[in-house]
């Protein structure tokens, strides 16, 4: 491999997926190597302080105790890391408006594959890293040394990440060679994310549903046998079913590195140059359109910002299946089903925290600006109001927000069989919640527009990149149960709970006019 | 010496490219001419692997495109019609980017590249992004850096879009001095004048096809008494849109 080449590639890749902090240090003077070792050690340390966080939250559990606890999360955050890895590997090789730029320069195939598998993996490690943390955990409480568990649980956990981005990478380059990619690039590549995207929710809501058994003294999940050798390394690492483990790792890892080596790293120029083919394709037809009047005709130009390739189920997977294996792994509650008319206040406060919990930097609303990269700069210079430009625009957003959050409540309702009383104050909930968040994230979209893009990744990466959208999820999913943990104890326990809901309605007022006037006066009065 | 041979691409149902067979000599500059859609782009295109043709062959001094791509991207570079690439980057670090592409040490390009960089006038702006670089700042970064390895063949389409005239003068004289090496240097222009200066030969393509390809000298003496624009533009399809012009502004505009 060409050590010079492959750094030089990944130089430019770190750049392209972490557009906004790359301009921070530039500004203060960083430039060339200087930068990317930045770049390099702000991404170590984010990873650090994940693995802090994520370590602080799971420690009370006993996984050595736990198979079924250990498999469950082993499960979720493979399913996560599977459908992030399918649509990493599709953006950043095939969906990005740079292949044009790297096509022409004698790159060597391997080093093309490896610097930008190793930005997948960049953008897949800040969801996954809760694996390492139960890999850890597990060995640590099954009685391995402290240095030697991690040690075994980063080798085992970069094994299983390998496995799966050389899986997804043989998915991808496997159906991107189909005459069917070829004739419709875009109708493929969403489909497959979307069967990745249902498989996922679907596995996690299955899961969910299993039956909880007693192991011992702990009450345990019923253990997922396909993720049970990897229990066995950490709890039993000398044993003879951990070697089996180990064995079944590697021949997966060489089987899949050797399919790509032979198959797919041979003839990569060959198919991405077919790709970019493709996506140049001049044969769409010369489509007829009859629309007048602004309104409706920045309204169709708005809806056609959403068929960009793989943004639209980007987007869905992000707002859906993130905060869903969040929401099941750090906060999931049983609800009884037949509450109480006082307790709607809770699920209207319900409805807003899961409104801060789905809405995230790569939800649409907060990208709408940016779509129209240099659209907007243009649409500035014509004599119309980006006042009501901008509105029509946000408000486009928030009914797509609002309808994937009405959706996810309703089955979630079905599920946890709650009223249709309790249904209708979480949708009110998540209805205000989704305005007042929606605003907050389109304005933080025109302050980090970035009008030249080459792909979503870098939109969704903006400003504290993946790191921070974990961040965002993480905290929200903190702060939320805290507040409807705090207000159903109230409830639960206070006899007037009348009152109580009085002081959070107010307070939920208070709040919302604040809210609202800030964002008038911080943003909206500027386009007047 | 470039060999293209029944080179042909289909968009669909839309025929881009016909059959086009040509050779470029070393040592030429060799422009292609045609109006928007002619296929000029696509040609070239085709000839730095961006995009795959749907028939025909491309050899470089003997080696076949498809078959030892990598050793052919080595001995071309190219400078596309847009400069928006790599926008991220800081010039110098685009530049050190392509000489790692093409396997360069920093002792083998720093002379090379501080003349250029002095040549274009850029010493001021080489820690800056592309980014926040004019359209002609771009076009000079990028033209800079197709000229680092000093490549056998040197591929432009459309160079001169955007370049203030004294950075067009020079690019110009560089194309002829890399040509006079026995390089060659391939271009695409929408510029007649610029065609008549610099080519030793062209090729004309009209809806995909190759309607000719000779000199500029040869064409001028075929068509004895008229310029390069008449003749080009009853070659390449006239429309005589005078009436128009005079409705949209007036009888008595100039």
């Amino acid at each position: 491999m060409n050590k010079r080449q492959l750094k030089a590639l990944l130089a430019v890749n770190l750049r392209l997926v972490n557009p906004q902090v790359t301009d921070r240090y530039r500004k203060k003077g960083k430039n060339g190597s200087d930068l990317t070792r930045k770049l390099q050690l702000q991404f170590f340390i984010n990873t650090l302080v994940f693995i802090f966080i994520y370590g602080a939250t799971m420690f009370s559990f006993d996984f050595s105790k736990l198979p079924g606890m250990f498999t469950f999360y082993v499960t979720l955050f493979v399913l996560l890391a599977l459908s992030q890895s399918i649509s990493g590997i599709y953006n950043i090789f095939f969906a990005g408006k740079d292949l044009d730029s790297y096509l022409p320069l004698p790159f060597r195939q391997k080093e093309i594959f490896f610097s930008k598998i190793l930005i997948v993996s960049s953008n897949v490690i800040p969801f996954t890293l809760p694996l390492l943390i139960v890999f850890f955990l597990t060995g640590w409480r099954s009685g391995i040394m402290i240095p030697l568990a991690l040690l075994l649980a980063i080798v085992v956990y970069v094994l299983v990440l390998a496995i799966i981005l050389f899986a997804c990478s043989l998915i991808v380059f496997g159906l991107t060679k189909t005459s069917l990619f070829r004739n419709h690039q875009s109708v493929v590549m969403n489909l497959l994310i979307a069967v990745t995207t249902v498989i996922a929710v679907g596995g996690i809501l299955m899961m969910n549903g299993n039956q909880y058994s007693e192991t011992g003294a702990s009450l345990d999940r019923t253990p997922i046998a396909i993720f049970m050798p990897l229990f066995q390394i950490f709890k039993d690492a000398f044993s003879l079913a951990s070697g089996g483990a180990w064995l079944g790792l590697l021949a997966l890892l060489l089987v899949f590195g050797g399919l790509l080596k032979y198959i797919v790293l041979p003839h990569l120029n060959e198919q991405l140059t077919l790709a970019n083919t493709a996506s140049v394709d001049g044969s769409k037809k010369h489509k007829r359109v009859q629309r007048s009047g602004l309104k409706q005709i920045l309204d169709s130009y708005n809806f056609q910002l959403l068929k960009e390739p793989n943004l639209l189920l980007q987007v869905l997977s992000n707002s859906i299946m993130m905060p869903i294996i969040f929401i099941f792994s750090f906060a999931f509650a049983k609800v009884p089903n037949n509450l109480p008319v006082k307790w709607l206040g809770v699920f209207f406060v319900a409805g807003i925290a899961f409104s801060g919990m789905t809405i995230n930097q790569s939800s649409l609303i907060g990208n709408l600006i940016s779509l129209d990269r240099m659209n907007f700069e243009f649409v500035k210079s014509l004599p119309i109001s980006l006042k009501k430009y901008l509105q029509r625009k946000f408000l486009l957003g928030y009914i797509f927000q609002l309808i994937i959050n009405t959706l996810i409540l309703i089955v979630a309702t079905i599920i946890l069989k709650l009223s249709l009383a309790m249904l209708v104050a979480l949708i009110c909930g998540s209805a205000w919640g989704t305005y007042l968040i929606s605003q907050h994230y389109f304005r933080r979209d025109y302050k980090l527009r970035l009008t030249n893009w080459t792909n979503v990744t870098q939109l969704f990466s903006r400003g504290g990149g993946n790191l921070g959208m974990v961040t965002t999820i993480f905290v929200s999913i903190i702060v939320g149960v805290t507040v409807i943990l705090g207000y159903s104890a109230a409830i639960a326990l206070l006899p007037q709970a009348w009152m109580i809901n009085t002081i959070v309605a107010i307070i939920i007022i208070i709040l919302s006019v604040l809210i609202l006037k800030f964002y008038q006066q911080k943003f909206w009065k500027q386009f007047d | 010496m470039i060999e293209i041979d029944e080179l042909s691409k289909n968009y669909g149902d839309k025929k881009a490219l016909q059959n086009l067979t040509l050779r470029i000599k070393s040592g030429e500059i060799f422009g292609f001419l045609g109006h928007n859609g002619a296929g000029k782009s696509t040609t070239l295109k085709s000839l730095v692997s961006i995009i795959q043709p749907t028939d025909g062959s491309i050899t470089v001094d003997g080696l076949d495109l498809v078959e030892h791509r990598q050793e052919v991207k080595g001995k071309i570079a190219y400078v596309p019609d847009t400069p928006d690439i790599f926008l991220q980057l800081s010039a110098m670090e685009y530049w050190n980017l392509l000489a790692a592409a093409y396997n360069l040490s920093e002792d083998e390009v720093s002379d090379r590249r501080n003349k250029l960089v002095e040549l274009f006038n850029m010493g001021e702006h080489t820690d800056e992004t592309l980014a926040s670089f004019s359209h002609g700042m771009r076009q000079k970064t990028i033209i800079i850096g197709a000229l680092l390895s000093d490549p056998d063949v040197w591929i432009l389409d459309e160079p001169l879009q955007g370049l203030d005239p004294q950075a067009a003068y020079d690019l110009k004289q560089l194309m002829k001095a890399h040509a006079a090496k026995g390089k060659t240097v391939i271009f695409s222009t929408h510029n007649l004048d610029t065609a008549q200066q610099l080519c030793d030969e062209l090729a004309i393509l009209k809806k995909g096809k190759l309607i000719y390809n000779g000199s500029v000298n040869d064409l001028l003496a075929q068509n004895e008494n008229e310029s390069l624009e008449d003749i080009y533009l009853q070659m390449a399809g006239r429309q005589d849109g005078g009436h128009l012009v005079d409705d949209i502004e007036g009888d008595n505009h100039e």
